[in-house]
């Protein structure tokens, strides 16, 4: 491969990811319980491209936030059998699939107008906001610039508060469904966005998260299970973004670093590329989730990035969009997170031209810096 | 009549769902995000779904109904809680549910629902033991036993999957765990008194480390059961990482001799495959485990560390506590270079933290760990060249 000729492909890149936010076909219904992620990856990278303003248009990007406004729920008490607990909970979720209101146009004309957010009512044990979509609809809002005029934060900080389990890790749904380290993760980028912690145990979710620590370095998903890149991304982001006041709790001690640090090292492959547990082949994701730990414990300097961009090179597609590995069929979520890799490991000069130029990234919320920025302006209550 | 291969024929079609009026998704806006054209059957599903789940029925068609929705959609979550919620309503048998669960695990082996739904199955199941006092026999089927013999067939085909492994470890801290207060003796036919229960516990615990040792037989370079190895040796019995990490105890004469076991076991494996990194980080955390100094190993690691011509003969003497790398292994190993430097750079380190201990020394450790990370970076692991090089920094300013 001759140097100079390589080009990271943005324009295909982004009409690949702009293809998916106009429609998703009928064979990947599974999709249907993530929409908000889905678009997240789309909007994510569009944002990295900085192609976002000329491929799409004020019309459009105004009726995706629409779209992800109408997703805002609030729901109803968080335990309906005990009476002492009222609180109704918000947040978003992943798209309509379970939404069985009317549409306001088919409501009758008689019902008396409010002032309220429009937020819809639903019955959180059939339809309920889910976590994880919360996070990625408040970074989707924050790419678009929305001015969170319409976040119920009150009923966000109760989602905290009706996710978190007794040993303090968070299920994504209230009350319902598997509880791991993803959820610790976005429950804390919430809270660090909205700059209020008031609504769930940090400590307790502290200890959660050290529980996961494994022998190798790095972080499995729950305790006790294998280390794996996503787990150990959500695990040091989350132990990064805590306020002050927990930060020696949520240190590791000397030893631990070193030993996370030479894990997520050994997960570079020869190739470039970075594998998510030991003796696994790489895998276009783990160049962000290594990477991003990595750059978390301010480390990145260990990373041979070129590597790296070598291996993500490889992976695009022709049609745009990145695979998980050379030759795979493209999906958003390995282009976002090959590109978030590839904002975050910066490659210039040497083989490497002006393509790769890419706006930097904000390890710690997963988007970037610009729209970190706007989302922790806009989110923070007042 | 218009139908589906997987699912049979549309819902609408059914006379006996007439009663039903199905509900359409939510009409979005005019720019939604990432609409899926749903195909006919998963319109069809979704609409009846939505309207069982609204008007709150709790009935044998509707276990029928989330099943074509999950077989559609097997990540719709909404269609798995709603499944139990009807299973727990209707008391409905749990013999044929999780039958059902097999095959849908089998095909959906990625899929967060389908594992967390066989938790929620094994944790009625056991509920209803208990209070039938053990007569509930549509609950045995669903013993832990059977389950491990369950994911031991699904790890056979996919041996790294984690959902799998992780599941695996979730059975064992449920069901067999001193910590936990449910117990696989539920599910036994025959009553056992505390001491049988223990003792049979004790029998499992060797039975899933010969498991593991058949998945690492298969691939010796199968992390995951590594870690599961782990998890049996140190967290499941006692947990014997959190004795470790917080100081609580010294190990008991049965912790030592499982430590003993580990290292001889790993050092046998890392002799097959000196490259293999999974062995080497679980030879480190037994080591950082039970607080032995990695200089402990050093003549073990010294013939891995240095180019052909020590490798293990037929008609050497064996020293079972240091086997020699097999004739085929590619020497010197990174690995093991690796641990020779850190070998000294603990020493050093040692030193550095005992009082009377002069700076020559420590100096001296450190100056036989650096040309091994240049080598390193140099010739044996040129991807990490920035790592080794930083390591070589670090001793540097030790050293000056
Ligand atoms: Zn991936």
């Amino acid at each position: 491969m001759s140097l100079g000729s390589l080009k990271l492909n943005k324009g295909a890149h982004a009409n690949f990811c702009k293809r998916f936010l106009f429609g998703i076909p009928g064979t990947f219904a599974e999709a249907d319980s993530s929409r908000a992620a889905i678009g997240f990856y789309c909007l994510g990278a569009l944002d990295l491209t900085e192609l976002l303003e000329s491929k799409t248009k004020v019309t459009e990007r105004d009726g995706w936030r629409e779209w992800i406004w109408e997703q805002q729920v609030r729901g109803n008490t968080v335990s309906p059998s005990s009476d002492t607990n009222q609180e109704y909970v918000g947040g978003f979720r992943p798209g309509p699939f379970m939404r069985m209101d009317e549409p306001p146009n088919l409501k009758h004309s008689d019902e008396p107008e409010t002032d309220e957010p429009v937020v819809s009512t639903s019955d959180i044990s059939t339809d309920p906001p889910h976590l994880i979509m919360t996070y990625t609809a408040i970074l989707s809002l924050a790419i678009l610039r929305d001015d969170f005029a319409r976040l119920d934060r009150v009923g966000v900080r109760n989602l905290l508060r009706a996710t978190q389990q007794d040993d303090g890790s968070f299920t994504a749904t209230p009350g319902q469904g598997e509880a791991d380290v993803r959820m610790v993760y976005t429950a804390f980028a919430i809270c660090n966005m909205l700059d209020d912690w008031s609504a769930i145990d940090v400590e307790k979710a502290i200890i959660f998260i050290k529980s996961c620590y494994t022998y190798e370095g790095g972080f499995g998903q729950y305790a006790a299970n294998e280390a794996t890149g996503g787990p150990t991304y959500c695990c040091l982001a989350s132990l990064r973004v805590v306020p002050k006041e927990y930060a020696s709790q949520a240190s590791l001690t000397e030893e631990q670093r070193q030993k996370t640090i030479r894990w997520l090292v050994q997960n570079q492959r020869s190739g470039g590329g970075f594998c998510g547990r030991t003796e696994k082949v790489a895998d276009a994701c783990y160049s962000f989730w290594c990477g991003a730990a990595l750059k978390i414990l301010d480390e990145g300097a260990l990373i041979e990035e070129r590597a790296n961009a070598h291996f993500l090179y490889r992976c695009q597609a022709s049609v745009g969009g990145f695979g998980k590995e050379p030759d795979d069929r493209p999906d958003p979520y390995h282009t976002y997170l090959s590109l978030a890799s590839l904002a975050l490991l910066r490659v210039r000069g040497d083989g490497f031209d002006e393509s790769w130029a890419l706006p930097r990234l904000d390890p710690l919320l997963n988007a970037t810096e610009e729209t970190a920025k706007w989302a922790r302006e806009h989110l923070r209550s007042n | 009549m218009a139908k589906t291969e997987e699912t049979g024929p549309l819902y609408a079609a059914r006379p006996e769902w007439k009663d039903i009026t199905p509900i359409p998704q939510y009409a979005e806006n005019a720019n939604p995000i990432a609409p899926i054209f749903y195909t006919e059957a998963y319109k069809d599903a979704t609409d009846y779904f939505r309207a069982v789940v609204k008007a709150g029925e709790l009935s044998p068609r509707v276990l029928e109904l989330t099943e074509s929705v999950i077989r559609l959609n097997p990540a719709h979550y909404s269609a798995w809680q709603y499944r139990y919620k009807v299973i727990v309503a209707i008391n409905s048998p749990l013999a044929p549910e999780h039958a059902l669960m097999n095959e849908l695990a089998t095909n959906h082996l990625k899929t967060y629902q389908v594992w967390h739904h066989r938790r929620l199955l094994l944790l009625l199941a056991a509920k209803r033991l208990s209070e039938s006092k053990g007569e509930d026999k549509d609950a045995i089927a669903l013993s832990p036993e059977t389950e491990l013999g369950f994911i031991a067939s699904v790890l056979k085909k996919d041996e790294k999957n984690y959902h799998t492994w992780a599941f695996r470890q979730w059975v064992l801290a449920t069901f067999f765990s001193p910590l936990s207060n449910l117990s696989s003796t539920l599910f036994s036919t025959s009553p056992m008194n505390e001491e049988e229960a223990s003792a049979y516990r004790l029998s499992m615990l060797d039975d899933e480390i010969a498991f593991v040792e058949s998945m690492l037989h298969a691939d010796i370079r199968n992390n995951s059961a590594w870690n599961h190895r782990f998890f049996i040796n140190f967290k499941l019995g006692t947990d014997v990482v959190m004795k470790s990490t917080h100081n609580v105890a010294e190990f008991d004469n049965e912790e030592k001799d499982i430590v003993g076991r580990e290292l001889s076991y790993t050092k046998e494996k890392i002799a097959l495959a000196p490259n293999n990194a999974s062995a080497w980080n679980y030879i480190r955390g037994v080591l950082e485990l039970a607080k032995i100094p990695f200089s402990s190993l050093t003549s073990f690691v010294l013939p891995y560390t240095r180019s052909h011509g020590q490798e293990a003969d037929d008609d050497q003497i064996i020293d079972l506590d240091n086997p020699l790398p097999s004739s085929s292994s590619d020497l010197p190993a990174p690995p093991a270079l690796e641990f020779l430097a850190d070998i000294y750079e603990r020493d050093a380190e040692t030193l550095r933290s005992a009082e009377q201990s002069e700076q020559a020394t420590v100096k001296e450790k450190l100056q036989k760990a650096i040309p091994i990370w240049r080598s390193l970076s140099e010739d044996h692991d040129v991807t990490r060249k920035k790592y080794w090089e930083h390591r070589i920094h670090i001793a540097q300013i030790t050293c000056s």
